[in-house]
């Protein structure tokens, strides 16, 4: 008897998770290929759930960062003072935010605090951009010559400096973006989607376990 | 046509969705066919994708020396449009998890959305597990950074600037803040490998990382890496309808050219 | 259900490559050899090919499982004797003859094998099988017996009997080892000695006897005098030598390395100031030389036609999808077209995908409405942010349509335009898809300068236009600017975005200088 459990609860553990992906995949790409009524009900309903369920995993993600600076705090490992600043501005942020996210002291902080810290820090890439183009762009490569070359076309072409070498420069530019540069976009593009597919499905035939569930059938 | 138009239209599917559904049911028959082939006659020869080749010599060097590897899956979750090339990288974070519990190899993943945070998590349990260490877990080994990206990439910046990173894994769906990332990790030396499916992107992995996946390369994974069967034939089956659809877009091409 | 060699995963049967790993597996119908990957016909325990073993020893190479053997069953197979060579040198025949450990009720007699052992054990020094060139050496004092060893025994066996031992507790084939009474067996009075007298093995005889000497010591045989070449002495006292010396500390490599390193980061730190100055430098000289110079491209060109053909009061959806990261380029192009919405007289309602990008535009919208008397529920609306990024699109229309948000639309045509502001491509897509496709609505757009390769093709596609004009970056801002003749910050920054390229070129350059030559260097000092 405690055997025959055993094996149910294998067997459960191992298949339920993936016939649960499998029949929900299904069932959600039968909703966005035909309109039934009933079926376009349930879609939606899967739909909301995984919003919610997402919801939830912003909680455990708080549990993880608290869990992981915390640890680092009490033994005091390197920049546990930081780790102090970032819990401390955290606990601020969300008793400002208990009234209602709308409310003064929160729109005050995501206009002085938080944007200009996201547009400062998005600015480094400008930076960044320049030392990768010093360090990064030499000429190891045939492919690295025609990406050098390319660069410099485009960035002449682009502005206005551009056009005092006369007209050569911006039409070259202009046959680069719209030629090479768009071809190249879609194939990468058309092969992206089909690994999308493929990801896909492997999923709903039952190939890859849908993580959470132990291993993958071997059909 | 007309009937076949018809009887699609009575069918609810529209004729953009009908031309998805041509694109999408070839791959059932494929991906069966071409998975029982493959277990008769063995893994068909892949083309050498050098990222791929030298992850296994970075991870070696990252043993060796006894420094830390960070995996970064990609600023998407599951749920999201790019939930395939989350899933990407947690094929290559499954692939690392397992080097780092067989040989004792320290590794930090780091996740923006945290719906990936328990399923990374998992990953790295099940690698424990496998080799029969389950006590050697360590939750926190899977860190939730920050749902904005630019935040996510300060703390990665962060993590590789200070951490004694050795080697850094970026395989996912990334925005500029990529480039934030990876100039920090070449600054500091650090042995990086990035793809990504954005193409506007691809300049900054090829510029600041050793070794750029392109687009689709992601996606073999699971086949370079872990071997498996089922990924090897889903590779086959990519390649069997981008024929298809080279020589659709070759016929067309004729056939808009002569008429 | 075979499990794989290698990896352990269970597979369908007749699989012979495994599905997790990809590594061949053996399959029922033969062996796989594990040292040289030769499949093998069933039947056979050595490879054919490189002789490895394979199967373990103690197997029968049948399938059948083995049966319990029945007493004086002979079970002579190779492996048998393989297996028990190294337990004694005892003659190979004599276990062929009788292996079973239970005797038959009703057997007198010891099997021929103890009966061996017995007289091994009544010689009276526990010869070991190689025996022969063994000399006795003295033994040490621990090991002598004491004198009072036999008084210790017979102790031992009385104390044994008032134990007692409950009969029901010895197994029956034990009990039947026991001598009968009656039967009168005579054994050799020296056997008497060896014969158990306590515990359990009571009565039978033939068993190995209590013997004080338990093993006797090798003599240790004296080692050959070495003697060594000189070169190895030599070597030995280099080798001291190198050993005695005290450790020096590395100095002088990690001083080359810290100059290295700040070799590097002067580097980059010039880099950063060079960009800086570059972007600084001209908008604090006041230079106008691109306002001056700037030539407008076709897709700026043909969104400012969409525009400026508007009827004045026309109702135009703008939608904001951009974050904080990439306003620098996109709110300079919003407050372009919003200028010039609002100059035409257009009436706006403006959303948003992203909360950052509601937030911003409103700074933008509000500026400009002064600018040009609006009043916000006439002149224009603000819907907000719209939840949902991935119905978004389809969500504002149908609230605009269906769910009257606005009293400004009531049907598809009372939208004259829609202006999408994408900061990403995939906004862009959205709108396209889900509005501009099913819909129809007369639609331009102004994206990022690193979403333009995605955006163009929906521009330049003739057969089905779905963007009427492209603007793209802050260029396309200052295009659009000096179009409508309003000098705005994107024209005030061209000068310093084309030092800006510029000096990037100049840093490629300066990149490959600093790279070949130093293979070029490194190339002659060698």
């Amino acid at each position: 008897m405690r055997r025959l459990g055993r094996a149910v609860a294998v067997g459960v553990r191992r298949s339920l998770p993936m016939a649960m992906a499998m029949a929900i995949g299904a069932l959600m790409l039968i909703d966005f290929f035909f309109d039934e009524r009933h079926i376009n009900a349930l879609g939606g309903f899967f739909l909301e759930s995984a919003v919610i369920v997402v919801a939830f995993a912003l909680l455990l993600g708080l549990l993880n960062v608290l869990v992981v600076h915390l640890r680092r705090i009490i033994k005091r490992e390197g920049g546990w003072f930081y780790s102090i600043a970032l819990l401390a501005m955290a606990l601020m942020v969300m008793v400002a935010g208990i009234p209602g996210p709308d409310n003064s002291a929160v729109v005050w902080i995501f206009d002085y605090i938080q944007f200009p810290l996201q547009a400062a820090t998005f600015s480094l890439l400008a930076f960044f951009v320049a030392t990768a183009a010093y360090r990064g762009l030499r000429l190891r490569s045939l492919e690295a010559v025609a990406f050098v070359l390319t660069a410099v076309v485009v960035l002449i072409g682009q502005v206005p400096v551009g056009r005092v070498l006369g007209d050569v420069v911006p039409a070259l530019k202009d046959w680069i973006l719209n030629v090479p540069s768009t071809a190249g976009v879609r194939g990468i593009i058309i092969g992206v989607a089909l690994g999308t597919i493929a990801t896909g499905v492997r999923v709903l035939m039952g190939f890859d376990r849908p993580y959470g569930g132990e291993g993958g059938s071997t059909q | 046509m007309g009937f076949l138009a018809e009887i699609l239209g009575n069918l609810g599917i529209g004729q953009q969705h009908a031309l998805m559904f041509a694109l999408l049911l070839p791959f059932f028959p494929l991906l069966l066919l071409l998975n029982r082939r493959i277990r008769e006659r063995g893994n068909p020869p892949l083309r050498p994708i050098p990222a791929y080749e030298d992850l296994e010599a970075y991870l070696g060097e990252a043993t060796e020396s006894g420094r830390t590897v960070h995996v970064s899956m990609g600023t998407g979750g599951i749920g999201t449009g790019v939930t395939a090339e989350s899933l990407a990288g947690l094929t290559v974070l499954e692939h690392i998890a397992g080097h780092s519990a067989a040989t004792g190899l320290k590794t930090v993943a780091t996740v923006s959305d945290p719906s990936l945070l328990p399923v990374a998590q998992d990953v790295m349990r099940e690698a424990c597990a496998a080799q029969g260490y389950p006590e050697a877990y360590d939750p926190a080994c899977v860190r939730f950074v920050s749902s904005d990206k630019v935040a996510y990439a300060a703390g990665v910046m962060d993590i590789l600037g200070h951490d004694k990173v050795s080697c850094n894994v970026m395989i996912g769906n990334f925005s500029d803040e990529f480039l934030l990332m990876s100039e920090v990790g070449a600054r500091n030396a650090v042995n990086q490998v990035g793809g990504t499916t954005s193409p506007q992107i691809l300049p900054f992995v090829y510029a600041s990382t050793d070794h750029a996946l392109i687009g689709e390369e992601i996606f073999a994974a699971g086949a370079y890496l872990l071997g498996k069967t089922a990924h090897v034939a889903s590779l086959a089956a990519q390649d069997w309808l981008r024929t298809a659809i080279i020589l659709t877009i070759l016929i067309g091409i004729l056939v808009r050219s002569l008429a | 259900m075979m499990e794989c060699p290698e990896c352990g995963a269970a597979n369908k049967p007749d699989s012979r490559f495994c599905g997790e790993c990809g590594q061949p597996l053996g399959t029922p119908k033969g062996m796989t050899c594990p040292m040289c990957d030769t499949s093998n016909p069933p039947g056979i325990t050595v490879c054919r090919l490189c002789g490895a073993r394979l199967i373990p020893p103690g197997v029968s190479p049948s399938e059948v499982p083995l049966e319990p053997l029945k007493p004086g069953e002979e079970a002579a197979t190779e492996a048998e004797g393989e297996g028990v060579e190294a337990v004694g040198d005892l003659a190979e025949d004599e276990i062929a003859e009788g292996v079973g450990v239970a005797e038959g009720p009703g057997e007198e007699t010891p099997p021929p094998w103890l009966k061996k052992l017995e007289e091994l054990a009544v010689e009276g020094g526990a010869e070991p099988e190689e025996g022969e060139d063994i000399e006795r050496g003295e033994l040490p004092e621990w090991l002598e017996v004491p004198p009072d060893f036999d008084e210790m025994l017979s102790e031992a066996a009385r104390a044994a009997d008032e134990e007692g031992v409950a009969p029901a507790e010895i197994p029956t084939w034990l009990e039947a080892l026991r001598p009968e009474e009656e039967a009168g067996v005579e054994e050799p009075a020296e056997a008497e000695a060896s014969g158990e007298v306590t515990g359990l093995l009571k009565g039978i005889s033939g068993t190995l006897g209590i013997e004080p000497i338990l093993a006797i010591p090798r003599r240790a045989v004296p080692l050959e005098a070495v003697s060594p070449a000189s070169a190895a002495y030599e070597r030995a006292e280099l080798f001291s030598a190198v050993v005695r010396e005290p450790a020096r500390r590395g100095v002088t490599l990690t001083e080359r390395r810290r100059t290295e390193k700040l070799a590097v980061s002067m580097v980059r730190w010039m880099t950063y100031l060079i960009l800086a100055a570059a972007v600084v430098v001209p908008i604090l000289l006041g230079s106008t030389w691109s306002e001056r110079n700037m030539t407008v491209g076709g897709s700026a060109t043909a969104m400012y036609q969409a525009i400026e053909q508007l009827p004045p009061g026309a109702v135009v959806l703008v939608s904001q999808d951009y974050d904080p990261g990439v306003a620098g380029e996109m709110l300079p192009q919003a407050r372009a077209v919003l200028h010039h919405l609002m100059e035409r007289g257009a009436r706006v309602i403006n959303v948003s995908l992203t909360p950052e990008g509601a937030r911003l535009s409103m700074r933008v919208l509000d500026a400009v409405a002064d600018d040009y008397g609006y009043v916000e529920g006439e002149g224009y609306q603000v819907l907000g942010y719209v939840v949902g990024v991935e119905a978004g699109p389809r969500s504002v229309v149908e609230g605009l349509l269906t769910a009257g948000w606005s009293d400004l639309v009531g049907d598809v045509e009372d939208i004259a335009l829609i202006v999408e502001f994408a900061g990403a491509p995939e906004y862009l897509r959205l709108w396209l898809e889900q509005v501009q496709g099913p819909y129809g609505i007369p639609m331009v757009a102004g994206v990022s300068a690193t979403a333009d390769p995605f955006a163009r093709p929906y521009y330049r596609n003739e057969a089905n236009r779905q963007l009427l004009g492209l603007m793209t970056g802050l260029v396309g801002a200052a295009e659009y600017e000096q179009l409508s003749g309003e000098s705005g910050p994107a024209l005030a920054s061209m000068d310093s975005q084309s030092v800006a390229h510029i000096v990037i070129i100049l840093l490629i350059l300066a990149g490959n200088v600093a790279y070949f030559g130093g293979r070029l260097t490194g190339r002659l000092t060698r």
